[in-house]
């Protein structure tokens, strides 16, 4: 009767390890909404190969499992500061560029960036903005700057991200300063504008942001333009502002991990989501930019003058990155921590 | 060799637990004892700093706040489930197969579907407010979202379940004859619940209280949700440390800190009911 | 048995708190509104997406079948364990009721990366397997404590009386006790059921490739904010459950004259 008991699992496993000797597939680690199945099935027919796909919701969970050593995707999704914490743990595999010959579509804008000056370990796919989304009905005048969201006409119907980075980028950014500053002193003179305005704040909130605009819990919200994008969908009146101050710009990359089966397979996926149409279906299906400049005349007319889907050299320029910081992690942390326990 | 009965239907839970929960944990203690890794993660390399630091003032109301929130949180899910235990436990056998079930039916939807449901039923523009004005109650909508009170609720809703079934799993097995004889012996029917079903009760309502106690500290959905994640909460500063912080050793340290606060709590209640028992 | 319906009022009003949620997302199931802000009319297209939709059957699936396994896995360890401390005498309880206890108080993120620490320490590959042992793991003690508690109400000079009249113990057992425990096995089984439903963290990092589970995809799906499909999914998955109380209510028709 004891080894009928464990007889669930002894089949399970034996299962789970039969499951990966299949060859003909590539393994997609990805956000969720990041992709479409139609190309997958497209590739499908072009390859043979199966594209398997599994989520992640977050950059910093994707990073433990790796550092875990849990393995088996064939292609992670990272953001740019992620790329070069995982390039420098010795997560990625180089790439071998010659076999992505559509790369040659991606502008040059966003190749040789701050995190992967030769990209040897990634790719761009998508890029975003970080600003101010709002409902054109209720913020009158319409917001220019980060002042928008510290300003108490709007007090309980304000909402800001919940990311330690954003919202310090933020505060430093309207400070004038720089996102990426370890300066103690800097950080401290940011945290304190941060705390006056929490009396505001309604949430702190990255997943639902446009839930909250849509059903007027909040009008005015810290967000990624990629979700105002695709809330515009459900109420004409929400709007995007790029700040004065610059705003931020964020690049989500393909990549492959050394741990990854079938890095072949992977590289052909790589190179077939660099297709001018895919790319441009990618646009319409998630709201995000493009950096595949062969992708830009293919999309409606509306969507191209939409500086956060297609590039305009004006935004690019005041944009800024947000990097990792390395060791003044901890200090970005305590600082968060003591915004929050209060 | 003979191996004694008793010893021979605990082997196989006691093996099973002492492969796949102490060892894990064991690897978590070292951690904890170990060095932040250069980017983040561990390195196999002995440190104890990570001990000290849990001392920080900086920490003090994140856990103040998560343990008044724990017990507040199960106080009222003692008095809610009470009725309905009660009702249930008196129920005609059928019946009670039934009710048991329905109790548990919500809780097979996912946790983040329905507290999306409650940030409808809760928000500006939501169900409550929608009624109320519809029905001439209130016009201007109530803020009921996003605060210490919609967490309240939230986690009580969540835990309901937990406080219920081992409460009415433990009023099943009351004799009503008892309550019944109290009540020919001229006790008012208060009395007859403080003197005869109370104390009847308690296995069930400390086996509740602990399962709800014990797995609210650790929860993040619910303030991120509905609280809008303005006030952390232990489940909150863990997530933070070993995710985004990468502080797997500090990580490590805070979550055995907790196990050993609540481990400390619930035993000494546990060695106390042994004892009254 | 005098029944009050005050008594029974409370206990409804109970229940539909507890069914609010659900009746709320089945509506919105239907809303042609992609964000559960507002009505904008009735649709079953969420429903025809979400047959369609390969990547939530499958991680229904997974659910599905680790939570059952667990469930059976964990009920079967987390009985015996209780059964066994509870009716015998034992030198060190607390140390052994400490074991069992310690899941309940640990907090979930810390199981899952010594989880994702042992598993590649033995070498494990991760998947099903990893993720059935995991779940079963963390859901013993919850059937242990609900077995425990109900034992202790127990009057074991019940099983000496049956003995008495001639029963073995394994007789005495199964006629006397496990009947009367039969509520506790039950209710802590449906318990580890829904727990290990709702498990995140340790789902996320103990799996692999193609054996995500649903709460890890509805968590990666918030990004974008609750699709209806995932409402259709959980109206669905609700009718289900439903169906087996219905069943059950019908077949416990013919048991309860026995009792």
């Amino acid at each position: 009767m004891r080894i009928k008991r464990f007889l669930p699992v002894v089949a399970a496993a034996f299962l789970a390890a039969c499951g990966g000797k299949k060859a003909a597939q590539v393994r997609l680690f990805t956000w969720d909404s990041y992709d479409d199945p139609v190309i997958f099935a497209e590739f499908e027919k072009l390859t043979g190969l199966r594209v398997v796909v599994d989520r992640f919701a977050s950059n910093e969970e994707l990073l433990a499992k790796l550092m875990g050593g849990s393995g088996g995707y064939d292609i992670v999704v990272p953001s740019d500061y992620m790329v070069s914490v995982m390039a420098r743990q010795g997560l990625l595999e180089g790439l071998d560029l010659a076999k992505v010959p559509n790369l040659s579509n991606i502008d040059p804008r966003f190749l040789k960036l701050y995190y992967d000056p030769e990209n040897r370990y990634s790719v761009p796919y998508l890029w975003g903005i970080s600003g101010i989304g709002y409902d054109s009905d209720q913020v009158k005048p319409a917001p220019t700057g980060w002042d928008a969201l510290f300003d108490p006409k709007y007090k309980g119907r304000i909402s800001l991200m919940n990311d330690q980075r954003e919202v310090f980028s933020m505060a430093l950014q309207k400070l004038g300063k720089s996102p990426n500053s370890p300066d103690p002193a800097l950080l401290e003179k940011a945290k304190a504008l941060l705390v006056d305005q929490k009396k505001l704040v309604k949430t702190y909130n990255s997943e639902s942001i446009p839930l909250l605009l849509i059903s007027g819990e909040v009008v005015i919200a810290h967000s990624w333009a990629g979700e105002v994008n695709r809330a515009m969908q459900d109420k004409s009146s929400l709007r995007f502002a790029i700040p004065k101050e610059g705003g931020f710009i964020f690049q989500d990359n393909l990549c492959i991990p050394k741990s990854a089966p079938n890095k072949e397979g992977a590289l052909k996926l790589v190179d077939f989501l660099l297709r001018p149409e895919n790319a441009a279906r990618l646009v319409q299906k998630t709201g995000f930019g493009t950096p595949n400049k062969s992708a830009w005349p293919l999309l409606p007319e509306a969507l191209r003058k939409n500086p956060t889907l297609v590039p305009q050299d004006a935004v690019l320029k005041k944009l800024e990155w947000i990097h990792d910081v390395g060791d003044a992690a901890g200090t970005y942390d305590r600082l968060w921590t003591e915004l929050k326990a209060g | 060799m003979k191996v004694p009965l008793k010893a021979r239907l605990l082997l196989p839970a006691a093996a099973w637990m002492a492969l796949f929960q102490l060892l894990p944990l064991a690897l978590i203690v070292l951690v904890s004892v170990c060095m932040r890794g250069q980017y983040g993660g561990v390195q196999w390399r002995l440190a104890f700093g990570s001990y000290g630091r849990i001392l920080d003032p900086l920490y003090v109301p994140v856990f103040s706040r998560s343990l008044a929130q724990a017990l507040l949180a199960t106080a009222l899910c003692v008095l809610l489930s009470f009725p309905i235990s009660y009702w249930m436990a008196r129920l005609e056998k059928r019946a009670q197969g039934v009710a048991v079930l329905l109790v548990l039916i919500p809780f097979w939807t996912n946790i983040l579907v329905r507290l999306y449901a409650w940030m409808f039923i809760l928000g500006r523009t939501g169900l409550v407010n929608s009624a109320a004005a519809g029905l001439g109650l209130w016009r201007d909508p109530l803020e009921m979202l996003f605060s210490q009170k919609s967490v309240l609720l939230g986690l009580v809703y969540g835990h309901l379940p937990f406080m219920i079934l081992p409460l009415y799993a433990a009023l099943e097995k009351i004799d009503w004859g008892l309550v019944d004889a109290a009540r020919d012996l001229y006790a008012s029917p208060a009395q007859a619940f403080l003197k005869v079903v109370l104390p009847l009760s308690k296995p069930g309502l400390i086996a509740g209280s602990i399962l709800v106690f014990t797995s609210i500290p650790c929860d993040f959905a619910t303030p991120d949700l509905l609280g809008g994640a303005k006030n952390m909460m232990v489940g909150n500063l863990i997530q933070q440390q070993y995710l985004v912080v990468r502080d797997w050793p500090f990580g490590s340290a805070l979550s055995l800190f907790l196990m050993a606060g609540i481990g400390v709590g619930v035993f000494a209640y546990l060695r106390q009911e042994r004892a009254a028992a | 048995m005098k029944r009050s319906p005050a008594l029974a009022a409370a206990g409804v009003a109970t229940l539909v708190f507890l069914y609010l949620p659900i009746l709320i997302l089945i509506v919105f199931s239907f809303n042609a509104s992609r964000y559960g802000a507002a009505w904008h009319g009735f649709t079953l297209d969420w429903y025809r997406r979400l047959l369609e939709n390969k990547s939530i059957l499958a991680s229904t699936e997974n659910s599905l079948l680790i939570a059952s396994c667990a469930c059976v896995l964990s009920t079967l360890l987390g009985t015996l364990a209780a059964v066994a401390q509870g009716r015998f005498a034992w030198k060190r309880l607390g140390l052994l009721e400490g074991m069992f206890f310690l899941p309940i108080v640990i907090p979930e993120l810390m199981m899952a990366i010594g989880f994702l620490l042992f598993f590649g320490l033995i070498g494990l590959r991760q998947g099903l397997g990893t993720l059935i042992v995991a779940h079963t793991t963390f859901d013993v003690p919850i059937v242990w404590l609900v077995v425990r508690a109900r034992l202790k109400k127990l009057d074991p000079r019940l099983e000496d009386a049956a003995m008495d009249l001639g029963a073995t113990r394994w007789m005495a057992f199964r006629k006397v006790t496990l009947p009367l425990l039969a509520p506790a096995i039950l209710g802590g089984a449906l318990m580890a059921f829904a727990i290990s439903l709702d498990d995140f963290f340790i789902s996320f990092f103990v799996s692999g490739p193609e054996s995500t589970t649903l709460p890890v995809q509805i968590y990666s799906m918030l990004k974008f904010s609750i699709d209806p499909q995932v409402n259709a999914l959980s109206a669905a998955l609700f009718v289900a459950s439903m169906s087996l109380v219905v069943l059950a209510w019908v077949l416990q028709g013919g048991e309860s004259h026995a009792h």
